[in-house]
């Protein structure tokens, strides 16, 4: 499988949510959610990110991790539906 | 008795030490240092990113460097604005306690985003609230705003765009082409505009309504202009020397977590009786 880069944006209802992401052998390595959205408490989205390492890129893990994750965040024109698909979309290497 | 307390204190020329004492004010209203308090503030030459923004995504580092601009990275989400003299900022830190009926988060974007609008519209522009969280008169965006809930206080604040320069503006900010094509437009500059491109209606108006727009829609029963106090200082000038001019926080995009330090010593200026 080897090593993947990828990067995906993703215009939500309001704002921009961009992630750049890093995986070897099936499993993400790094991984930055950026851009002008709002999600409330704002810190949920570093720890999101830490949550994602290590975890399978693929679309059912990515989906359960991100949908656990976010669930009591409050967010402002974007959905988690969002953040789900524009990780998934960078892990493909689009 | 409910007080507002009103204070215009910034410095233009130095924009880390203005978002410093942004997130100051959150701080003292949270451990009831001051009042309830709306500020206003100009930066001279200054780009402020979102929180979650990575400088080289958002901003032209060229440009930046070329007109000699700060770069800062505010304490909020949402996107990245051009502050000059013709920028006027406006902040307010409000009680927790007021969001009681409703979430915290909706209170702010149903609630104290009427504000400005409000004291636009007493000035007789048609200003209203665009998807979520922009501020539009005669379908162009005058003011963006932001928040947020950290600090246990309700903290929210807005650049007004009154006389700005435009090209700097649109050379400055990289503005993504989704979000070009969604608002059906070519640059930035088409999208937003000047209030004073609308009526030239003056800068003190401008604050007067606002104060009065505040005070109506929180039932205030007094208002008074104030300066900040030592302590606010304090906690600035602690955010300022050890966040808000550091390389690391405004363009290596970390989170607040990584100054957890600071907590410990606000804590102990907000709690210290001197």
């Amino acid at each position: 499988m080897g090593e993947r880069m990828g990067y995906c944006e993703l215009k939500a209802k309001k704002g921009l949510i961009r992630v750049s992401s890093e995986q070897h052998n099936g499993k993400i390595k790094s991984i930055s959610i950026t851009g002008d959205f709002m999600i409330f408490p704002e810190d949920v989205i570093w720890e999101l990110e830490r949550e994602l390492l290590e975890t399978d890129a693929n679309e059912k893990s990515i989906n359960e991790l991100v949908t656990k994750h976010l669930s009591n965040a409050k967010l402002m024109g974007s959905t988690i539906n969002d953040f789900v698909e524009v990780i998934i979309c960078s892990l493909k290497g689009d | 008795m409910s007080k507002l307390r009103v204070i215009m204190f910034e410095t233009p020329h130095d924009g880390y030490f203005n978002i410093a004492f942004e997130e100051a004010l959150a701080r003292a209203r949270g451990c009831n240092l001051i009042d309830d308090t709306l500020r206003f503030f100009r930066n001279k030459n200054a780009v402020i990113i979102g929180y979650f923004q990575k400088a080289e995504e958002e901003v032209n580092l060229d440009y930046l460097r070329k007109i000699d601009a700060q770069l800062i990275r505010r304490p909020t989400g949402g996107g990245a604005v051009y502050h000059d003299l013709g920028n006027l900022n406006y902040s307010i830190a409000v009680s927790y306690d007021r969001s009681k009926h409703a979430s915290p988060v909706d209170y702010i974007f149903s609630e104290l985003i009427k504000g400005p609008i409000n004291a636009l519209n007493s000035l007789g522009f048609d200003s209203k609230l665009e998807n979520i969280n922009d501020i539009v008169v005669n379908n162009r965006k005058v003011s963006g705003t932001a928040a947020s809930t950290s600090w246990n206080a309700l903290f929210f604040h807005g650049a007004m765009l009154l006389n700005t320069d435009m090209e700097k503006l649109s050379s400055v900010l990289k503005v993504s082409q989704k979000k070009l094509i969604d608002k059906g437009v070519s640059s930035v500059k088409y999208r937003v505009t000047n209030l004073f491109e609308i009526n030239n209606i003056g800068v003190e108006n401008i604050i007067e309504a606002f104060v009065n727009s505040y005070k109506k829609l929180l039932g205030y029963n007094e208002i008074y202009y104030s300066i900040p106090s030592k302590k606010e200082i304090e906690i600035a000038n602690l955010l300022y020397d050890e966040k808000y001019k550091k390389e690391e926080w405004n363009f290596n995009r970390v989170s607040h977590s990584k100054f957890k330090n600071l907590d410990e010593q606000i804590n102990y200026i907000c709690n210290n009786k001197r």
